[in-house]
């Protein structure tokens, strides 16, 4: 009994040591690497974000792993409130896939934009003011408090229908008057709770692992995910399965609000289609990420929220490039979850809104 | 199937669990190892188990032809020598002379067209054939054996942790294990996991980044620095030892799960204070091969000095050419021979003991680290020609570019740990170095390979010894 006691302490002492020492070499790793506090909480959130008066915003020379922020707490190079001399200011709007979530760093579509515009001799200076997770509205008060100081020129505003996902109109308006909050990341959320040195392994075994079991462990992680969610939800879960009539009016709402805050500041809106590709497999992923959705919403919604938008940009007179058919049918443009940029794909986004918009002659008239 | 990887790592498990499971039936064990080495072999390339299993079918008859008609054993081996060095030879260097052939022909304005290409290369072959012969060659010495049967002696040449790259196991030290029961001894499981970790290190953390500075200076049209082509032989040294040693430590780790003692293939060998002393630490299972089926009896040391500088001479160019089927293994293995005989003309006594003087073993380390350097040289490059134009470099460019400093931080960044941990082997005079040392210290060994193995480790699929 004696002996069995020893070697269990034993065993225990030996998984202590070193279960501390990866997470300490792992958090002196980021350090000399990335300059991450050794001490501390260090997650994409917290290294990134901050809020001040107007919600969620970035956090000025926040950096978090292949990530960083400049002065403004914006990607990308550094910005001056003063516009420098014969160069056309650009800002882009977005959630993930324009603040470039996967992209290698510098080949988020924003950035891949100043460089074809540089390519077609046009001195453009590209602000990325986008947020990963923000919401359509927060984006619009974002701009409005944190871009328009910068005075651009162009707006270009990448839509997505996430916002609008099952949210009925008393949370909708709840959600209008309440300030805006970090976005939740579920996986984020899960490298906070966990060792830092977690994350890591997850990130680097996983994808050595055969496909096969990749695929196992994947499923099972999305069917715990779904149980937790159903748990939570109730009858609530998957409720919505079309496009209801308040979800189009919000979208409405918010595209006129967009254009009146455009229109006010004098600056050009150039409004982009959400280029997601909706397949059986992400179609049955994203109720992850959106609940109270069913699969055919989201098919009605890749349909009808764009007539919405296409409808609304014509009637207003609102450049609308819509990026669906460009991007559709391709695997090598996007990250497996068929909703994110690989970096070809953020280039291709990059060239067909430089193409279509050098070729616009109201545009080309601003080109300095 | 490598054993870094994680098919392996499964593969290994099924299996390490099965054969314990059997724990007292060890002839089943002996059978379940065996369709398990077939199978792994056969991950390869389903006509490797084919061809190994007809030559090693080939040996087993002729060595009981042997024991019954001793009168005759001289044929017997003459046809075991044929049959195994003639399947090794058209498989690995039949191209390599017909290739020379016809180009020597042309120097003469006869044209020919090369007659057969094509050939397939078991993974291996090397390896397997030389420890076969092990057991062909002793039974024709009439060294006793017990008798052994077909499927043991099937395992012999095919137990899958020595399979690719060795050790070559020596038949007198593998097959009475393989005869008899095999007991479970945490000793040995604790040892096996270490040698198992320590190997995945060498390999994945130090030679796979390693690889990053030096496959630039040896790729095809290369231009760069003397400093930058000095930094990549240095690294080369690291590289292929971490790699090949890395594999036997694996190897050897795995054997000793299985509960078998396998011979270490490498000691310390940068360590070395002369040629000679790192012949004895490098490769050691061929290198004592050689030494007792090819330089003894070709005469050994025994008939004065010129005979034993021939004997040397040969054995060293057949290291090389053991290597590959390419001029720059031959006069790697010619240079070798140079190097053991100048170091026997000039150093009167040949004790494998150090000097007193810790300074001047070091200093002597140092010239014997710098000399096997030029033999990577030779070893690495493609050509004899890229290795000149290397060297040339170094000696035009290195004295006026210098070296950068973050290649040799680079360089510093990925071998520390390794000469940290090699010293401590040194000074302890024991390969296990985690051996009576307390559990936390384990618990932080462990993490520490696991760290930089895991998560900085490189990604390659391969070995560099798999193509000899």
């Amino acid at each position: 009994m004696k002996k069995e006691v020893k070697e269990v302490v034993q065993w225990a002492v030996f998984t202590a040591s070193f279960v501390a020492t990866i997470e300490l070499a792992s958090r002196v790793d980021q350090w000399l690497t990335y300059g991450a506090p050794i001490l501390g909480v260090y997650t994409y959130d917290s290294a990134l974000f901050t809020s001040d008066e107007y919600g969620i915003r970035g956090k000025p020379n926040g950096h978090y792993e292949k990530w960083i922020l400049n002065s403004s707490g914006f990607r990308g190079d550094d910005v001056t409130l003063e516009k420098p001399a014969s160069s056309l200011r650009v800002v882009c709007i977005g959630a993930s896939e324009t603040f470039g979530f996967y992209e290698q760093p510098g080949n988020e579509w924003p950035h891949q934009l100043e460089q074809a515009l540089l390519h077609r001799q046009i001195q453009g200076e590209v602000i990325n003011g986008a947020i990963a997770g923000m919401s359509l509205p927060q984006r619009i008060q974002h701009l409005k408090n944190r871009l328009l100081p910068f005075k651009p020129d162009v707006v270009i505003f990448m839509l997505e229908y996430g916002s609008y996902a099952g949210l009925t109109s008393e949370r909708i308006e709840a959600r209008e008057r309440a300030p805006m909050a970090l976005p939740v990341q579920h996986d984020m959320v899960d490298g906070v709770k966990s060792l830092r040195v977690m994350s890591r392994l997850k990130d680097v075994v996983l994808p050595k692992l055969p496909m096969p079991i990749q695929e196992l462990v994947g499923n099972m992680k999305r069917r715990l995910q779904i149980r937790t969610i159903k748990q939570e939800l109730g009858p609530a879960y998957r409720s919505f399965q079309q496009v209801q009539p308040f979800e189009r009016q919000a979208l409405e709402r918010d595209l006129e609000t967009l254009r009146n805050l455009a229109e006010t500041a004098g600056v050009r809106l150039i409004l982009v289609s959400p280029a997601m590709w909706f397949t059986e497999r992400n179609l049955a992923d994203i109720v992850i990420s959106w609940p109270y959705l069913d699969e055919s919403w989201w098919r009605e919604a890749g349909t009808v929220l764009p007539l919405v938008a296409k409808a609304f940009a014509r009637q207003h007179d609102v450049f609308y490039i819509d990026l669906s058919e460009t991007m559709r049918g391709s695997e090598e443009i996007y990250m497996r979850d068929f909703l994110h940029f690989s970096d070809r794909g953020a280039k291709l986004v990059a060239d067909v809104i430089v193409e279509q918009v050098t070729a616009k002659p109201s545009f080309s008239g601003m080109i300095p | 199937m490598v054993f870094n990887s994680i098919s392996f790592l499964g593969f290994f498990l099924l299996v390490f669990a099965a054969y314990w499971s059997l724990k007292a039936h060890w002839r089943i064990q002996n059978t379940l190892l065996l369709i398990a080495s077939y199978l792994f072999y056969g991950f390869w390339d389903w006509r490797f188990p084919v061809l190994m299993a007809a030559t090693t079918g080939i040996d087993y008859l002729m060595t009981n032809l042997m024991r019954w008609s001793p009168q005759r054993r001289k044929a017997y081996l003459a046809v075991s020598l044929v049959s195994n060095l003639g399947v090794l030879f058209a498989l690995k260097y039949f191209n390599f002379f017909q290739d020379n052939l016809v180009s020597a022909l042309g120097q003469f304005g006869v044209e020919v067209s090369p007659w057969f290409t094509g050939v397939f290369l078991p993974v291996g072959i090397s390896f397997y054939t030389f420890q076969r012969l092990t057991f062909v060659i002793d039974v024709y010495r009439e060294d006793a054996y017990q008798e052994v049967g077909f499927f043991d002696f099937a395992l012999f040449v095919s137990f899958f942790p020595l399979l690719l790259s060795g050790p070559i196991e020596r038949a007198k030290q593998l097959i009475p294990q393989l005869l008899r029961a095999r007991d479970w001894q945490s000793s040995h499981v604790e040892q096996g996991i270490w040698l198992i970790s320590w190997g995945l290190f060498k390999k994945m953390f130090v030679a796979d980044n390693l690889a990053t500075l030096v496959d630039p200076v040896f790729q095809e049209g290369w231009h760069g620095s003397g400093g930058e082509a000095l930094v990549a032989i240095y690294a080369y040294a690291f590289q292929i030892y971490c790699d090949f040693s890395g594999y036997s430590d694996v190897a050897i780790g795995l054997a000793k799960l299985l509960g078998f003692d396998v011979r270490w293939n490498f000691n310390l060998p940068y360590f070395a204070t002369n040629p000679s002393d790192f012949w004895r630490r490098w490769h050691i299972s061929l290198s004592t091969w050689l030494r007792d089926y090819v330089f003894i009896p070709m005469g050994g040391s025994r008939h004065g000095e010129w005979s034993t500088r021939r004997n040397l001479m040969a054995t060293m160019v057949l290291v090389g050419l053991w290597h590959g089927a390419a001029w720059t293994f031959v006069v790697w293995g010619a240079y070798h021979g140079l190097l053991l005989i100048v170091h026997r003309a000039v150093s009167p006594e040949r004790s494998a003991e150090e000097h007193p003087l810790i300074t001047v073993a070091v200093a002597r380390a140092a010239v014997t680290f710098h000399l096997i350097c030029v033999g990577w040289l030779l070893f690495r490059a493609s050509s004899l020609q890229q290795a000149a134009d290397i060297f040339v470099t170094i000696v035009s460019t290195l004295v006026p570019n210098g070296i950068s400093l973050t290649l040799l931080g680079q360089l510093a960044g990925y071998i520390s740990l390794l000469l940290l941990v090699q010293f401590v082997q040194r000074v302890k005079g024991s390969l296990l170095v985690l051996e009576g040392t307390s559990v936390p210290l384990k618990g932080i060994a462990y993490g520490i390979l696991f760290y930089l193995t895991v998560l900085h480790g490189g990604t390659s699929n391969s070995f560099i010894y798999f193509q000899f």
